[in-house]
């Protein structure tokens, strides 16, 4: 382990993370949203905004554990894991072969969402110029919470976009600085700009930044505080901006693929990245987005990893599938494993404590 | 017997290569490549002078040129900035002014499914028609045993079904577009030279509408070299490109590259650099072109043999006569190497009725005949006596069996065009991986086939459509086109069909390079009921035609 890492460790000792949190996840409740919400509320980590008593205090937490640097929704074993893994981040055939392959339908995803939400215009558009087709991010601001080694953050800025990656491990922060440097496009090479910095989301809000885009990509199923971290995401997004998450979901399919087939069995990925205890299902986060992040979901999808074809593959949108019974049960079996979601910040108001951009 | 090729592999370290692929001979493996030139601990030895691209592209073949043109006309790919590299001179190509009686002796049959991508890249509309014959049928029998397949585009009636869907975007070819109700054809015949006009044609149109593609004719790669891992891992505000492969022409030029094609054929100076193994054996065949004239009266078959592909096995290895426009057909012999060199030298008269006895004697007489070749290159005998008397035996033997008649007769050669008969080296090699980081291998750099089924070239564009297609992808997808995760969707579409194909062809020139009998007999009864299975000979037919689709796990989403 490394100095940086230790220092990260300790800093996150000096946070209280309350146990309460975790053992709502461990009992498979999204505390904060459910009948739980009292619990939590009473320990103070959780603010919901239909708890909206709590929430001036719960600000002022916020600003004073942020100003000791510290980074209260970051677990330190989560932090530990990935800084000891980062150097294999890259490797083609690495650790991470598994997100790698997973990149081009996370962007596809991003990129249909986008255009759903008119945020970028349809690639498919007949007027579509040469530079639009390359650079379709062009002049979005995008902030990738967790950026990890920057596999997305990368692949966000060669479309042209504004990324700000955001992780923190400082391994993970190096890591993907001296990555980005191996490609021109991503040093002035094209339209898009590529920056890296070693912070919490919660440090990133006390600066008053806001994005046209935030993407968390299989994050908040590593986080200690999911509630807080989705509320904290919520006011980084810019009204009228797209939130878009990932993660995998609280069910024996997924613990099967996941912990069992893909650590213990198959070790495609190394023992220990996933506590199933921690996933979370759609219905949880559609709630935890809509009620604590402040925005309206309009779009759940779930990918699965195509053994055939060794590529992942986006599911049927359950929007465009049918209404019968059978098209439910696969929407679900769909949405099972990993699985996406969109949303949009419509109410400026939802997030009152969102700082003035 | 076959000479088994295995290259040595060593681990992936700093290389380099003088390419020098036109000397290593086919008996020889891939010879020992490094020879160390940049050891320098900098990877780009004076990155001053060179010069990065998002894509080089080694070898100005059909398959090099297509891979240029289809990435030129791409929307994300065409942003690309692309350089093409040719050791021989490509204006050969853009001035080639051919007269209307000659052909060059390079004919390929080129499948629906090629000429569809070759429409989609605008090249097909670049060539002239008359140039182009459409093959409507396919004759092909066993020397020893007789037994036949027909293949007929007009009285399939499976194909207009699987036609249908893979034409439905596809415009017709030049050739059937007067006549509305013309079946499509099984295949196209024409000069890879004719291919390669229309090729550059749209590669230099591509230049002058912007697109930054840089054509290095002339010009022969002589050494690639590339850092394994970046040796400086602090933070440094210069970017750093040393991973990426640099090619050194010779000319002294530098060109470093986000990704490296190596559409350099057989022998790729790519694949070597890319320490890729590639596995394979040398036929102790040889394949002989020429183009012929051929008199269309004399053939038995439907509209005088116009349009219809002839191949006969023989012990020694098939002979095949392609059709072209005009009275013009073209031949590829492949037989021992001996006998392909003996056949380069004999007189034109006596060489044509060597190639009539191939298609019509038996394979015996054939035999004797062939040994009948002085060191001189002159006949021993008399061949056109000995044909004549052995064709009027075989008349009687043949009225006695009754089965001679049916058979449809190819049209009988009445000369060779001067100087187009030259041997080739026959040789079968796949290579165990199309890509490796920053490397991928297309055409024959990839996969080398015998080329008795006429696959080869059409392998190669569909390698190039499909690396096109995801090299777009990558580019939409925000990816590094180079990194091996870009890549390999490449090659896990292309390599099983490519596999499945060179198994097919390779098992079948075994199967047909022998008159031992019990093998005769069963393969014979092969083809008599392959003949008689409608719905195998539709999928034979498929594949030959490029047809096939990919495997569904590699299906487009
Ligand atoms: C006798 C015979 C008949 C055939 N008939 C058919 C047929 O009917 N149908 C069919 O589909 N296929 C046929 N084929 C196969 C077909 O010709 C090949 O598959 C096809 O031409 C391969 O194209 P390519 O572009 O991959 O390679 P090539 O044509 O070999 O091109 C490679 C290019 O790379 C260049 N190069 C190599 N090294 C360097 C270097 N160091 N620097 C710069 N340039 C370099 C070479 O100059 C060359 O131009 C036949 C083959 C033979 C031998």
């Amino acid at each position: 382990m490394s100095a940086s890492t230790i220092r990260a460790t300790a800093r996150l000792a000096r946070t209280k993370v309350t146990e309460a949190c975790s053992q709502g996840w461990r009992h498979g409740a999204l505390g904060p949203l459910t009948p739980m919400t009292s619990v939590a509320s009473q320990h103070r980590t959780l603010s919901t905004s239909s708890s909206t008593k709590h929430s001036h205090h719960d600000q002022s937490k916020q600003s004073t554990e942020a100003g000791l640097d510290s980074i209260y929704t970051v677990n330190k074993d989560e932090i530990a894991k990935f800084a000891a893994m980062s150097d294999e981040w890259w490797a083609p055939q690495g650790p991470f072969k598994m997100l790698h392959l997973m990149n081009p339908p996370r962007i596809r995803y991003i990129r249909n969402r986008l255009e759903a939400s008119r945020a970028i215009s349809a690639s498919s558009s007949s007027t579509d110029t040469h530079s639009r087709a390359r650079f379709p991010l062009q002049g979005l601001r995008i902030l990738d919470v967790g950026c990890g080694g920057g596999l997305l953050a990368e692949a966000l800025a060669r479309l042209g976009a504004q990324v700000t990656g955001l992780d923190a491990s400082n391994e993970n922060i190096q890591m993907a600085k001296i990555h980005s440097k191996k490609d021109p496009l991503l040093n002035g090479g094209s339209p898009g700009s590529l920056e890296y910095r070693h912070q919490t989301a919660e440090q990133l809000l006390e600066q008053g930044l806001q994005f046209d885009v935030v993407c968390s990509m299989e994050v908040i199923e590593h986080v200690e505080n999911p509630a807080g971290f989705l509320k904290v995401l919520g006011q980084l997004v810019k009204p009228n901006g797209d939130l878009i998450l990932s993660t995998m979901s609280r069910t024996p399919l997924a613990y099967f693929l996941t912990v069992f087939s893909a650590e213990h069995v198959l070790r495609m990925v190394p023992v220990g990245t996933h506590h199933w205890s921690k996933y979370i299902t759609p219905k949880e986060l559609e709630a935890g987005v809509r009620d604590l992040a402040g925005c309206e979901v309009l779009n759940v999808q779930g990918i699965g990893f195509n053994p055939l074809s060794g590529q992942w593959e986006l599911n049927r949108n359950r929007t465009e599938q049918s209404m019968g019974i059978l098209a439910n049960i696969g929407a679900s079996f769909a949405e099972s494993v990993n699985y996406f979601l969109a949303a949009k910040k419509t109410s400026p108001s939802a997030s009152a404590s969102s700082p003035p951009s | 017997m076959s000479t088994r090729l295995l290259s040595h592999t060593t681990a992936r370290a700093r290389i380099t290569l003088l390419a020098n692929a036109k000397k290593h001979h086919n008996h020889r493996l891939v010879p020992a490549l490094s020879c160390s030139r940049f050891l320098s601990t900098h990877a780009t030895p004076d990155s001053s002078e060179t010069e990065p691209y998002d894509v080089v592209i080694v070898g100005g073949g059909i398959a090099g040129s297509a891979l240029a043109c289809a990435l030129a006309s791409g929307k994300a790919t065409g942003t690309q900035k692309i350089a093409l590299i040719e050791a021989f001179d490509l204006s050969n190509h853009i001035n080639w002014k051919p007269r209307a009686d000659q052909y060059s002796n390079r004919v390929s049959s080129l499948t629906p499914k090629s000429v569809a991508f070759l429409k989609r890249i605008g090249v097909w509309s670049e060539l002239d028609s008359s140039r182009i014959a459409a093959c409507n049928g396919m004759q092909v029998w066993d020397g020893v045993s007789g037994a036949r397949i027909t293949f007929d585009a007009a009285h399939s009636n499976d194909r207009s079904t699987f036609l249908q869907q893979v034409f439905a975007d596809a415009p017709q070819s030049p050739s059937s577009e007067q006549g509305s109700d013309q079946q499509s054809p099984l295949a196209w015949m024409t000069e890879n030279l004719h291919v390669q006009y229309g090729l550059q044609k749209q590669m230099l149109a591509h230049k002058n509408r912007g697109v930054q593609l840089d054509i290095f004719e002339k010009t022969k790669v002589q050494g690639i070299s590339a850092n394994v891992s970046s040796s400086s891992p602090q933070e440094s505000s210069s970017t750093d490109i040393s991973e990426w492969p640099v090619i050194t022409l010779d000319n002294g030029k530098k060109l470093q590259t986000r990704l490296l094609v190596g559409a350099d054929g057989v022998n790729s100076p790519v694949r070597s650099f890319a320490k890729i193994e590639s596995l394979g054996w040398d036929y102790s065949q040889f394949g002989l072109v020429a183009t012929l004239e051929v008199d269309h009266s004399t053939s038995t078959a439907l509209d005088q043999g116009k349009g219809v592909a002839w191949q006969r096995f023989l012990p020694t290895g098939p002979i095949a006569m392609l059709p072209l426009n005009n009275g013009y057909a073209s031949l590829v012999w492949s037989t021992t190497p001996k006998i392909a060199q003996d056949l380069k030298k004999l007189p034109a008269q006596d060489f044509c009725a060597l190639v009539n006895a191939a298609f019509h004697a038996s394979p015996a007489d054939l035999e004797y005949l062939c040994r009948n070749i002085g060191p001189d290159g002159q006949p021993q005998v008399d061949f056109q006596k000995e044909i004549e008397w052995r064709a009027s035996v075989q008349e009687l033997e043949s009225h006695a069996v009754a089965r001679q008649s049916k058979d449809a007769k190819p049209p009988k050669v009445t000369a060779v065009q001067e100087n187009t008969r030259a041997p080739f080296p026959l040789r079968m090699r796949n290579s165990n991986s199309y890509v490796e980081d920053r490397v991928v291998l297309v055409g024959d750099a990839a996969h080398t086939v015998h080329p008795l089924a006429g696959q080869g070239l059409n392998q190669g564009l569909a390698d190039v459509e499909c690396l096109a297609r995801v090299i777009e992808q990558s580019l939409l997808s925000g990816s590094d086109i180079g990194n091996i995760h870009s890549l390999t969707p490449y090659s896990s579409e292309r390599f099983l069909p490519n596999l499945a194909m060179l198994g097919t062809v390779d098992k079948l020139s075994k199967l047909y390079n022998t008159d031992f009998g019990p093998v005769v007999w069963a393969r014979s009864l092969g083809l008599t009921a392959v003949d008689n299975m409608g719905p195998i000979k539709t999928e034979i037919m498929r594949f030959a035609m490029g047809l096939e689709d990919v495997p569904s796990s590699a299906a487009r989403r």
